[in-house]
């Protein structure tokens, strides 16, 4: 993770507030160091973008650019380090239920397919201008 | 001579052709790589999958991998299905066969067992008119198709509706279990049949490699749903199951840790040089007769290798395959029982209409649920912010199945492999062009398969097609013939130009039907292996020339 995976350091500070977006709650230090564990094996070689630095500096910004780079930058660094922790958390027990399949009748399906519908547009529509801006400062710093 | 055949390759065609040879008393050595899993097999308890997720603190080891080479990234590509603990399927394959293909995912396997160390296990034997092109009639496979079934166990329902395409096998297992997602298209079948099969749709349970019931000291299968990650109660079929047991046996030798790269056929015997993957150098072995079952291209280099043929252009045909995500109306607020397996449940074949520029081959219908291969892997490919798509998912899968599409294949001009020479060794080449008018036949062909798959509560959300070569059913190189050219085989699979080297693998296939190729190439090697035997019968030790 490019000099900061140590497990008091923004990695971890990182791999909570991914963690508390994905399920609602911080993971336990254990699954906070696999989750940088495997950020070391995978993206030793990829530094951070601006997505990314923006997300680690201000949590709330993690779901917008989300919505915004699963549109328009599904490979970004942001979205390959939110699918690692997704990845960490569902192949933990202690998160399993979270992640297991959730059966639900016709209404509760359509119901759901509203909510995520809503979730998603009102990130999008501030995460597209954010992940725009963060794209504007890697040009400004080179990238 | 080291052996009276040398059989090179341990995977579904290998251990195939070794057994009729090892059984008629013939002296069979086998040379091999033979990458095995050391690093998870052991770490997998036999238990359901939902227990596991819930228990097992262990689990991301198996899950994830020790690289994280189970968190894909990327585009959908070929083998993204080998999960981990199948990962030893395509190790060391870009080192020691180097391939240069383009667009198309050509996968190799130098496993123990090879590439069906990961196979799906799906039984669809060739009929009469699958096999028209062939010089062996088709009477003649019968027998091999009844040997290879019992060694492997294969289970499914004899007369259904998938009868007049694949057959009943003699001895057949009983179907094996089907899970909810599967019950309910089949219910929704049955109470549509006439319209549904008059629209060219015929559904059944799937015929797989699976023992239903204990069968040569293995299974019956458990239904962990673990299918994907291990081999619990060895219940679906892998050559290794095979292997064991012609390991037990007198006159078999398994040599591993060589890799083929070549032989040369002289008057008394064969030569097969093969080279210690440890870095120990080449080898030369010798034997009366050569079965070549390095898989289709692994045998392809092999041959163009050792017949001076580099530059030379073969033929190359695959099984062109498309999977579409599907909503299973039938499974809404239904709860899915956790007892299952993870292969395919129903199997189909669909006959699309005629058109005025003429009718499509029937396609293979395979539909699967989707739950072991984890969520994470649906929601990387959802367009959604990933808390959304956990939530989606989570919702969908119950009611996802995946349906598989197979087409049948022809040779082309644009469908081709040569062996090139390069500054650091020879090098696979892989062209794969399919015209435009195949290409729209079988657009229309599955467009028309998923409106009528509709009628059984199957609603596509998209199609995918993961590239050419995703089937990993490759063929058509060495074709069998009745009066064979250069680089062409005989009836017994015997490469013309050689006396002794028989070919056992899809290698010699000239086409492929809409039907997995793995137990019909099985029963070819069987056969392959018999006339060998038979050879030794007439000729004696020295081998028949």
């Amino acid at each position: 993770m490019s000099g900061d995976v140590s497990p008091d350091g923004v990695g971890s500070i990182e791999a909570a507030a991914f963690g508390r977006y994905l399920v609602g709650r911080e993971p336990t230090a254990e699954l906070r160091a696999r989750y940088l564990e495997a950020c070391r094996v995978l993206f030793a070689e990829t530094p951070p973008d601006g997505a990314l630095r923006l997300a680690r500096r201000s949590p709330w910004t993690i779901g917008p650019l989300d919505a915004a780079a699963a549109l328009i930058r599904p490979e970004s660094p942001l979205r390959k380090r939110l699918l690692t922790m997704a990845a960490v958390l569902e192949t933990s027990p202690a998160h399993a239920d979270e992640f297991l399949p959730r059966p639900m009748g016709a209404w509760a399906l359509a119901g759901t397919a509203l909510r995520v519908a809503w979730g998603c547009a009102w990130k999008l529509a501030i995460g597209a201008p954010l992940l725009a801006w963060a794209g504007r400062l890697d040009g400004r710093h080179g990238r | 001579m080291n052996a009276d055949v040398i059989v090179v390759g341990s995977g579904a065609s290998g251990v195939s052709a070794a057994w009729p040879l090892v059984a008629a008393g013939v002296r069979v050595t086998m040379i091999d790589v033979g990458h095995t899993d050391a690093a998870y097999a052991g770490l997998i308890p036999e238990a359901p999958f939902e227990e596991l997720r819930r228990t097992d603190a262990g689990q991301h080891r198996y899950f994830l991998g020790d690289r994280c080479e189970g968190i894909p990234f990327g585009g959908v590509r070929v083998g993204a299905q080998l999960t981990p603990p199948r990962g030893f399927i395509a190790r060391d394959v870009a080192r020691l066969t180097p391939s240069e293909s383009g667009a198309f995912g050509g996968l190799e396997s130098l496993a123990m067992g090879g590439l069906a160390s990961g196979w799906g296990a799906a039984v669809s034997p060739f009929g009469e008119e699958d096999l028209a092109w062939c010089p062996v009639p088709f009477g003649e496979m019968l027998p091999h198709y009844a040997a290879v079934a019992g060694l492997m166990g294969v289970c499914g329902e004899a007369g259904d509706d998938l009868t007049p395409f694949v057959g009943d096998l003699p001895g057949m297992l009983p179907p094996s279990e089907i899970d909810s997602a599967g019950a309910k298209i089949l219910a929704r079948y049955e109470g549509a049949r006439a319209a549904v099969r008059a629209a060219g749709l015929h559904l059944g349970r799937a015929r797989l490699a699976v023992c239903s019931r204990e069968h040569r000291g293995r299974g019956p299968h458990r239904g962990l749903d673990m299918d994907f990650w291990s081999d619990a109660a060895r219940a679906v079929y892998r050559p290794r199951w095979t292997l064991e047991e012609l390991k037990a046996l007198p006159g078999f030798t398994y040599a591993s840790g060589l890799l083929a790269t070549g032989f040369r056929d002289q008057s008394d015997r064969v030569e097969v040089t093969a080279r210690r993957i440890d870095g120990g150098g080449e080898e030369t072995w010798s034997a009366a007769r050569l079965v070549l079952a390095a898989g289709t291209l692994g045998t392809a280099r092999i041959v163009l290798r050792s017949m001076g043929a580099l530059g030379r252009r073969v033929p190359l045909v695959v099984n062109p395959y498309t999977y579409a995500p599907c909503l299973n109306l039938g499974m809404i607020g239904k709860r899915p029982v956790d007892r299952r397996h993870s292969l395919s449940q129903v199997m189909g074949f669909f006959e699309p209409p005629r058109t005025g520029s003429g009718s499509a081959e029937p396609l293979q219908v395979q539909i699967y649920s989707y739950r072991s291969l984890l969520t994470f892997k649906l929601m990387k490919d959802a367009p959604l912010a990933y808390r959304e798509g956990l939530v989606a998912m989570r919702a969908l899968e119950p009611v996802l199945s995946i349906v598989g599409l197979h087409h049948a294949d022809s040779p082309h001009e644009g469908k081709a492999l040569m062996l090139e020479a390069t500054a650091e060794g020879d090098r696979l080449r892989i062209e794969y062009t399919p015209t435009r008018a195949e290409a729209a036949v079988r657009d229309r062909a599955e467009r028309a398969a998923l409106r009528v798959l509709r009628k059984v509560g199957l609603v596509a959300i998209k199609r995918i097609r993961p590239g050419h070569g995703a089937s990993i059913h490759y063929a058509g190189p060495f074709p069998m013939r009745a009066s064979p050219g250069a680089l062409e085989c005989d009836r017994d699979c015997r490469l013309e130009g050689t006396g002794r080297v028989h070919l056992a693998d899809g290698a010699a296939f000239a086409r492929l039907p809409a039907k997995g190729l793995t137990f019909t190439m099985m029963a070819n090697a069987h056969r392959v292996g018999s006339a060998v035997a038979a050879t030794f019968a007439t000729a004696g030790r020295g081998g028949a020339s």
